[in-house]
């Protein structure tokens, strides 16, 4: 109530919060981190534009490992199995994340997924986020690194045109690098520059999932990766780099 | 609360396939002339939660993220014993992934039927700066994200933000 006057006013209070909006998709990440490391399965959120070559890459991914490493996947999609069937077919255990209209994964959609997934047992989790190159940035999903493919046919500048994901990858892979003798305009030199400029520890490995052309570099990156993160401790939840 | 502010409703008209599935379409511009529609209510809260729910789960992150902020002031309204919010004060950083116009228009529309319902988003938008994660020193726009004198690697200072700062409630 109002003291000075009597009115019968009520109060406005402010209350301070300082908190993270996304606290609660924060927690649920951190739980899913929690499974990934006690289980020792290094998690990647795999994201890029629609049709930048994910799901060819995964399928090559496997292709080149054979049974070198159990792997598994967590295919987000609007609407369809198909990624998930594909990738059955490359060898690799999977399962669909049906988003509906909805444009990214978050953790709660991972952690339904886990419960229902052969995942404990393998030692490389990819979880293939859907096609965008800006929601799927914003939600951390428990991983242990953001890969993202961008196609060379996608143009030098998209890491300048969608600097939040950029500045959130681990890794970039220059997908269909078979194509660059059909695209004379295209530099790989311009596509680092701009990787330099959103990405602060600018990282790319150019591959073809056609003819194999880096997949040997792609396969290190990913067992240093794996041999690293065996004594890790959990990351803060909410912010996946920096 | 009387209804859907019109203003809001031809914003939204302009927003997403979302609303223009015929149906929908029709009752908007239907709610944007009347100044009452009390015959409708009922069907206008079905649709209503139709769309408010289709649109936290379509093309946009922000319509989530409206989700994710309303459902914790309520929280802290519930908290608090409050009748009312007035105001939700916000930081959204420039490299956080949230656009601040879809977000206050994804706010106009989810807000009805909340605690929020009246309520005002303030938000401030964070530049983005990048400084050396030793040295401190700042390393400007459109350059390589790594110190001009120590070659290390820049970290993000601010510009991530996606931060709920305070809420001005009304305690009785």
């Amino acid at each position: 109530m109002c003291d000075t006057c009597g009115c019968g006013d009520p109060e406005v209070v402010p209350i301070e919060i300082q908190e993270s909006i996304l606290a609660v998709n924060d927690h649920q990440a951190e739980h899913n981190r929690e499974h990934f490391v006690r289980d020792e399965v290094l998690a990647i959120n795999l994201m890029g534009s629609p049709g930048s070559g994910k799901t060819a890459l995964l399928e090559a991914t496997a292709a080149a490992l054979g049974d070198e490493h159990r792997l598994a996947a967590l295919s987000g999609d609007l609407a369809t199995d198909n990624d998930a069937d594909r990738l059955r077919v490359a060898g690799i255990p999977s399962l669909s994340i049906t988003t509906g209209s909805a444009c990214h994964l978050d953790a709660k959609m991972v952690h339904h997924a886990l419960h229902q997934a052969p995942w404990e047992t393998s030692d490389l989790l990819f979880i293939e986020n859907v096609g965008n190159l800006v929601c799927p940035a914003v939600y951390d999903l428990g991983q242990e690194a953001n890969v993202v493919a961008l196609a060379v046919t996608e143009g030098e500048d998209k890491p300048l045109k969608y600097p939040v994901m950029f500045r959130k990858a681990d890794l970039v892979l220059l997908t269909k690098v078979d194509l660059l003798p059909h695209l004379p305009g295209i530099s790989v030199e311009r596509v680092e520059e701009a990787l330099a400029e959103t990405m602060p520890e600018a990282a790319m490995i150019p591959v073809s999932a056609l003819t194999g052309e880096g997949m040997t570099s792609w396969i290190e990156w990913l067992e240093a990766r794996r041999l690293a993160a065996m004594g890790r401790t959990i990351p803060a939840a909410g912010e996946m780099k920096v | 609360m009387n209804g859907p502010d019109p203003d809001d409703l031809r914003r939204l008209a302009g927003l997403d396939k979302v609303i223009h599935e015929p149906g929908r379409l029709a009752i908007v511009p239907y709610l944007a002339v009347v100044e009452e529609a009390g015959f409708l209510s009922d069907m206008w809260t079905g649709i209503f939660s139709t769309i408010a729910s289709e649109l936290r789960q379509a093309g946009m992150h922000e319509y989530s993220i409206v989700s994710a902020l309303l459902d914790r002031v309520d929280d802290a309204a519930r908290q608090q014993g409050a009748t009312a919010v007035y105001r939700i004060s916000v930081q959204i950083g420039e490299l956080s992934g949230v656009e601040t116009g879809l977000l206050q228009e994804a706010f106009s529309m989810v807000r009805a039927h909340t605690v929020s319902a009246d309520a005002e988003l303030d938000i401030t938008a964070i530049e983005a700066q990048w400084r050396c994660g030793v040295c401190d020193r700042v390393v400007a726009r459109g350059q390589r994200l790594s110190c001009p004198d120590c070659q290390t690697p820049a970290r993000l200072a601010r510009g991530a933000e996606i931060l709920l700062e305070r809420v001005e409630m009304e305690v009785p």
